[in-house]
């Protein structure tokens, strides 16, 4: 079983250029044992910084860690032992090969490679056991990185943007055997790739600009929220006054391309626009209809997340 | 030939920014200027100092430090090493911290140089007649090269707790290393410095505290001469074996190494609070 993580009004700053930035200001949130919580945000929002300190890496300024009720920076050492952390910024010795290396991290953990190995042949790296380093790719090394947290058998998985260097082939193995994980372990996630949260998330904390909560709940609610899941794209003859869209009473996007996007609630919304828009052929010349994607959603709530300047998580 | 200039001129200001790398550098070339100076002075004024010649003299120092000095240098290196292969986080999540990596590295190098060091120095010795060493010798000599070696690993510790802090502490670590064998008599015997006015008068005494010191005068003695540590007013002897000079570096190594734990404990904690081993 995996473990549950409490994280109660974290918060950190680090000097930079003689100047205290803050760079978690705060955060709290729940994750129950087995679940997959995904850390999604804009840019230089904390998320990479949280994971650290999740990690006992870099210790926080205030506020604090429980992994399964235990306090992380009051017992880390033994604590540590429960969570495997995989960043795409570990390197490894170029000289020493696969097999030198996962024998060093046995031998730091304590850990057995006979653990990873179903993993590591499903990834189609068993054969190179006996390669050096410096002929691997991105992806066989980020492969690496996962198999050395994974030997640690975690209770707590951090995975920070794992799949961005992998192969679709690759990734789609890779988010299959998470999901098969998921009854053993808990996992905290950072991926820019909206497809890959949706797939493997229960749950999102959102995370402003400032390195506050935005907004935490079930991975559902957040791709389900807009307010507007419905789109009618719509292509004019000509240029056409804005006052002739606005008489619709509906929200609308203009792109470059002169295509009119208006933004609705419901398909019975959309189903009267398109008949209203029908009495118009001199004007309409196509119309198209469309639900909004999970990268529009996702998009959507970034660009929320980067403007947004409040404290206070809903 | 602009590109040429505008990267000299980008060195220089990097260069600018890490002034105790500066400071180093210039503090490094005053002592290979005074260590130089000394022997000069040794070899041309003050033969009395050795009872065999200097070449004898010089060649079981190097033969000493061989078993410390590479081990001591990758040792210090270590941490911005790893850093640089962006490795501190992850192996610090598998509770391996860079005081493993200092010891480790330390031990690993001084293992291979301890083999290179006997492989090349014994047919030197067998040549040139030096070394017709007894049992009782060669366990008194593993004794304080190996108490030698844990000193120099307590200031390795030091030096690597600095780089922790520092990030870049340039020629810091070979200057540390130059001052300590010119302190333990490796260009010229430490006995050199009573020619001097006090307080270097009082010098060559107080040197004589220092585990590396005693252990290179001790392993001099036993590998050129052949001889224990006399046991003429020695305090403690077993079985006509003075033991003075062991218990004298136990004590400096267990002082040296309580205080370079201390000083890396501190170091570790301050780095982690302030996201020095993240933003190395």
């Amino acid at each position: 079983m995996g473990s549950s993580l409490r994280i109660d009004k974290l918060a950190k700053a680090f000097r930079i250029g003689g100047k205290t930035v803050s760079i978690l200001g705060g955060v709290s949130f729940e994750s129950p044992p087995d679940a997959i919580t995904a850390l999604i945000g804009p840019n230089a929002c904390g998320k990479t910084t949280l994971l650290r300190v999740i990690a006992g890496i870099v210790a926080p300024d205030s506020g604090s860690i429980f992994i399964d009720d235990a306090d992380l920076y009051s017992d880390l050492r033994s604590l540590r032992k429960r969570i495997g952390f995989v960043s795409p910024a570990l390197g490894f010795h170029k000289k020493l090969t696969m097999g030198e290396t996962l024998s060093y991290f046995e031998g730091i953990q304590g850990s057995s490679r006979s653990t990873i190995m179903p993993f590591l042949k499903d990834m189609g790296m068993v054969d190179s056991l006996d390669e050096k380093i410096e002929g691997f790719s991105e992806g066989q090394k980020m492969v690496l990185r996962i198999g050395c947290a994974l030997m640690k058998k975690p209770s707590l998985l951090l995975l920070d943007e794992v799949t961005s260097a992998l192969d679709t082939e690759r990734a789609s193995k890779l988010i299959s055997f998470l999901r098969a994980l998921k009854s053993s372990t808990t996992m905290v996630m950072i991926d820019h790739n909206p497809r890959v949260i949706s797939k493997l998330a229960d749950r999102f904390v959102l995370m402003r600009k400032n390195g506050t909560i935005m907004r935490t709940g079930e991975m559902a609610s957040f791709f389900e929220s807009t307010a507007q899941p419905y789109r009618l794209h719509v292509r004019p003859h000509d240029s056409v006054h804005p006052e002739f869209w606005s008489s619709f009473q509906v929200p609308y996007e203009v792109a470059e391309d002169g295509t009119v996007s208006f933004l609705l609630k419901s398909r019975d919304d959309t189903s009267k626009l398109m008949e209203e828009l029908g009495k118009y052929s001199g004007t309409v010349r196509s119309y198209e209809a469309s639900v909004v994607t999970l990268v529009d959603v996702y998009e959507e709530w970034i660009r929320k997340a980067e403007h947004d300047k409040g404290r206070d998580a809903e | 030939m602009g590109a040429l200039t505008s990267s000299v001129v980008r060195y220089l200001r990097i260069a600018l920014k890490y002034r105790f790398e500066l400071l180093v550098d210039a503090a490094y070339l005053i002592a290979m200027m005074v260590a130089f100076g000394f022997i000069g002075n040794v070899v041309s004024t003050n033969p009395k100092f050795l009872a065999y010649s200097f070449r004898t003299f010089i060649l079981v120092n190097i033969f000493f430090w061989s078993f410390m000095e590479n081990g001591y240098m990758e040792a210090t290196r270590i941490v911005p090493e790893e850093a640089r292969l962006g490795t501190l986080g992850t192996l610090m999540n598998n509770n391996v911290s860079p005081l493993t990596l200092i010891v480790s590295q330390m031990a690993a190098r001084s293992i291979l140089n301890a083999l290179i060091a006997i492989v090349v120095f014994l047919p030197v010795f067998f040549l040139l007649g030096i070394g017709s060493i007894d049992l009782p010798g060669l366990a008194y000599l593993s004794a304080v090269i190996f108490l030698s070696w844990l000193y120099v690993l307590a200031v390795a510790i030091l030096m690597g707790s600095l780089s922790l802090m520092l990030k870049k502490i340039g020629a810091a670590a070979g200057v540390f290393l130059q001052v300590l064998k010119v302190g333990s008599g490796f260009f010229f015997p430490v006995a050199a410095f009573s020619t001097f006015v006090w307080p270097l008068s009082e010098l060559p005494s107080l040197l004589r505290i220092i585990p590396v010191t005693k252990g290179l005068e001790v392993a001099r003695d036993i590998i050129i001469l052949g001889r224990l540590p006399g046991s003429e007013g020695s305090f403690l002897s077993v079985s006509g074996v003075p033991l003075d000079p062991i218990l004298i570096m136990v004590t400096g190594v267990a002082a040296g190494l309580v205080i370079s734990l201390a000083f890396y404990r501190f170091v570790e904690r301050k780095s982690m609070k302030l996201g020095m081993i993240e933003h190395y």
